[in-house]
């Protein structure tokens, strides 16, 4: 189980999160809805060790993670940017986690070819990162993520890039990859259907101050979210349509 | 022909006429002002200056020696050194100070550097001539490799530690490669930096350490323009060389690029 507690963040004078506290069970994805600025990307860049808490813990399976260096804590962030290693075909970029676990050649060559497979690029296999689309790239770091089995993916905004038919086909695959290999995420993003499709917990960071709802509904209902606002602005239209 | 190659060949026949010159006079004798062209053609100055009866053969030894030197430590100095400042949080603030070295003549900063060199007894030592152009041209390599870590290099690099790269691996397997074009312009630029270097060295050196800069200035001043070319004629041989490898290394890589 991840468990986040009291998490506290200051830029200077000026505080970017404040007692930030979760549970998350494994093999669930939560969803964190928040606007740009709120402190979303400072959140995951403390979990994943790129950056300093002023204060809190995070523990996995209650072992401490804040203290660990990132290459140790098997948390992997992924951002908008796919950021993969331009001198790699994508079947390195896969591999490479792999490769520096240092596991047999056969047993890797197994892996990545299940994982292309399953990402449905397997004709890209010896393609170096210039010559993909956007979609192809951020699936290509999917699966370097995935190979690795990691106990949490910090998803940052992953399918802000992309347009919005592969931003849907993205996230159709995440959900089936994540089932299929039973990842616990974290998903921050300030698309509101993004985080009701990807997600089965819910919050929201405003100001550096994270709200956990208790289900789904909890999450609708909630005016700040605007969901049934944007509901009613398309009933209305509908309604308008029909008339 | 095109306009375009037309444009090319006229040129590179510009440029190159300089060394047509030097390497004019260096196989002519006794050339007096304000003849333009002397016909006696003559080997003489390449065969003394390459049976060693002059010094410039082992000028070009000593050169060599000191350019290879000095490149391959203010590289990777400057490559180091711009990462750590990459990621302090006025980073530019300390490169500006990497600037100081060229705001000033480069003789002006070896009269500064003269007093200390005298102190510590590197003035006309090798190694005093080394540390001078190293002081003087790392600061050149920092700020040249400041421009090569941006963001995404850094971002690159936590996404290896991210998979679960330890820093040796980051360093060998992700930053290096993407590095390795820098890495060889850098050293070429620093390397040739230090190979016309002439006033620190002077300073420095004292005239006892005779890089072939050096020694081709004392030809010139003794009047002896043949042994003057000879010397200019080494002294463009690696640029040109280096010149060509580099050429090879970017069409390599824009062959891979665009397979």
């Amino acid at each position: 189980m991840i468990k986040v507690s009291n998490i506290s963040k200051s830029y200077g004078k000026e505080p970017v999160l404040k007692n930030i506290g979760f549970e998350l069970l494994e093999q669930h994805t939560m969803s964190i809805l928040g606007k740009s600025g709120c402190g979303k990307t400072t959140l995951l860049k403390i979990l994943a060790g790129l950056e300093n808490s002023d204060s809190g813990s995070f523990t996995i399976d209650g072992s401490d993670m804040l203290h660990m260096p990132p290459q140790r804590r098997e948390v992997v962030y992924l951002s908008q940017e796919p950021l993969l290693f331009p001198h790699m075909t994508v079947e390195q970029n896969i591999g490479y986690g792999l490769r520096i676990r240092k596991i047999s050649q056969n047993e890797l060559v197994e892996k990545v070819e299940v994982m292309l497979n399953e990402l449905g690029i397997s004709e890209h296999r010896n393609k170096m990162p210039d010559q993909l689309s956007g979609g192809q790239k951020q699936r290509v770091a999917f699966g370097r993520a995935l190979v690795i089995n990691p106990k949490v993916i910090l998803l940052d905004e992953p399918f802000g890039s992309l347009d919005a038919h592969t931003r849907e086909d993205m996230q159709t695959l995440f959900l089936k990859i994540a089932e299929l290999h039973h990842i616990t995420a974290l998903l921050v993003t300030h698309d509101v259907k993004e985080a009701l499709i990807m997600g089965r917990k819910f919050a929201r960071l405003d100001a550096g101050a994270l709200t956990v709802y208790p289900d789904k509904k909890a999450f609708i209902a909630a005016p700040e979210n605007g969901i049934k606002k944007e509901v009613g602005f398309w009933n209305e239209l509908m309604k308008e349509h029909e008339q | 022909m095109g306009i375009k190659g037309k444009f090319i060949n006229t040129t590179s026949i510009i440029l190159l006429l300089p060394i047509f010159g030097i390497m004019y006079l260096s196989f002519v004798s006794q050339w007096n002002y304000p003849r333009l062209f002397r016909d006696v053609w003559t080997g003489v100055n390449w065969v003394s200056t390459l049976s060693g009866q002059n010094n410039i053969m082992k000028s070009l030894g000593l050169s060599l020696f000191i350019s290879s030197f000095v490149a391959l430590t203010t590289t990777s100095t400057g490559f180091v050194l711009s990462r750590q400042l990459s990621q302090l949080k006025k980073a530019n603030v300390w490169l500006s100070l990497s600037y100081f070295p060229y705001l000033i003549a480069p003789v002006v900063l070896g009269v500064m550097l003269q007093f200390y060199f005298i102190k510590f007894g590197l003035n006309g030592s090798v190694v005093g001539v080394l540390l001078a152009q190293m002081l003087f041209i790392t600061p050149y390599s920092t700020i040249f490799f400041s421009a090569f870590w941006n963001k995404t290099i850094h971002d690159t690099v936590f996404q290896a530690h991210s998979l679960g790269a330890s820093g040796r691996q980051v360093y060998w397997q992700i930053v290096l490669p993407l590095a390795k074009p820098w890495i060889f312009i850098g050293m070429f630029q620093c390397f040739l930096i230090s190979w016309f270097e002439y006033g620190i060295t002077q300073l420095i050196g004292v005239g006892k350490v005779a890089t072939l800069t050096i020694t081709t200035m004392q030809w010139v001043k003794e009047a002896n323009p043949h042994l003057a070319a000879v010397s200019a004629c080494l002294m463009v041989v690696p640029t040109l060389i280096l010149l060509l490898i580099n050429q090879r290394i970017f069409l390599k890589q824009k062959d891979l690029e665009t397979a």
